[in-house]
């Protein structure tokens, strides 16, 4: 039998399971150096059993983890919200940035010359706008023939535009 | 020896590794799918843990509901390379740092005083038999011991109780924590001279 007891660290490491095969050896024929390792455990199972005691009790007491149980929906990946107010914030920020960006000229050479596309309008938009122009005309002046007319853009016959005395 | 404990045995024998991970995995989501059973066998546990690691048992509470929840509805991740106690401790210890980091959490650890009752944890000390007396000496063990664990470091405190109270070896701790294990060694050295001194000269 090793004459010289444990020191503190070889006795922490055999509590925490990293004992050497020498330290187990003079376990096995020392007394008191088992007695200590012996009683640590004694208080720490009893310590354990105490706290197990108590939480078991407390979960059970308070039922809120049962009572959650009805709300938990099957697992389904999710877009988290977070990431769902970035990526709008993000969509927003660039519909913002895009025409002040233009109007200040950070989108490379722009001189205050406005290119815009042609665009081809419905039918429906252009009989809409001739509708606006109708009521518009009609509005400003009553007594005028409506330039859809005059031009013949209604498509239908019409008699011919009275001139007005000079 | 059991053949399937050892870690050695396994990785002899070209693809038993793999497979025995994949079957572990198979009936841990099974035990996973079941949430009653989730419940019954670890809120206790994961209570306690978060309980001693936060010294608030209200907040305990709230945290071991969102673990389990956060474990039921992320089953599917995991992975089967640990046991699902092993599993369950590390998303507690997740969701544990993200509440004391939010400023909710600061700003309630100031308005509330929720602290531990070690003397009402002492007293669910089961009797198994024993006097009255050595009875009240085990309970004042047990209070002792609650208060010592309690003051120890954050650091000290978790490695201590997943070593002494989840019975997890030094190497999974490591893993869990992301902790180098000479690291875990250290703090389970310091929580254990700490512990060891308050609980009398003789341990």
């Amino acid at each position: 039998m090793t004459r010289e007891h444990l020191s503190d660290e070889a006795l922490n490491d055999v509590l925490i399971g990293m004992g050497t095969s020498v330290s187990e050896s003079h376990l096995a024929e020392c007394p008191l150096c088992r007695g200590k390792v012996d009683e640590f455990q004694s208080d720490l199972g009893m310590w354990n059993a105490a706290t197990l005691q108590w939480s078991e009790a407390r979960a059970e007491r308070a039922g809120r983890i049962q009572a959650s149980r009805a709300q938990i929906r099957p697992a389904r990946p999710r877009l988290p919200l977070a990431a769902l107010g970035w990526a709008l914030a993000a969509v927003a920020l660039v519909a913002i940035a895009i025409p002040v960006g233009r109007d200040v000229g950070l989108f490379g050479a722009h001189h205050g010359t406005a290119v815009v596309a042609p665009q081809e309008d419905s039918e429906a938009q252009i009989a809409q706008d001739n509708e606006l122009l109708k009521a518009v005309n009609a509005a400003i002046n009553p007594d005028e023939m409506s330039p859809l007319k005059e031009y013949d853009l209604s498509g239908r016959p019409h008699p011919r535009p009275r001139r007005r005395p000079q | 020896m059991g053949a399937f404990a050892s870690s050695e045995f396994m990785d002899m024998v070209p693809g038993t590794r793999v497979e025995w991970r994949c079957a572990r995995r198979a009936t841990a989501i099974d035990e996973l799918d079941d949430i009653d059973g989730l419940v019954r066998n670890y809120s206790a546990r994961i209570l306690r843990f978060v309980t001693y690691s936060t010294g608030d048992p209200d907040l305990a509470e709230t945290i071991t509901q969102d673990t389990l929840l956060k474990a039921w509805m992320g089953r599917e991740n995991f992975r089967g390379d640990c046991s699902v106690k092993t599993w369950l401790t590390g998303i507690a210890i997740n969701v544990t740092r993200d509440h004391l980091r939010s400023a909710k959490f600061k700003f309630w650890k100031q308005a509330r005083s929720t602290a531990l009752d070690v003397h009402e944890m002492a007293a669910y000390l089961p009797a198994e038999g024993s006097g009255p007396e050595r009875h009240m000496l085990a309970k004042e063990k047990v209070r002792e011991l609650s208060q010592v664990v309690a003051a120890l470091s954050p650091n000290q405190r978790t490695v201590f109780l997943m070593k002494f109270v989840e019975e997890m070896p030094v190497n999974e701790i490591s893993q869990v924590l992301g902790m180098p294990m000479n690291t875990v060694r250290t703090h389970l050295h310091r929580a254990l001279s700490a512990v060891r001194s308050r609980m009398g000269a003789k341990l």
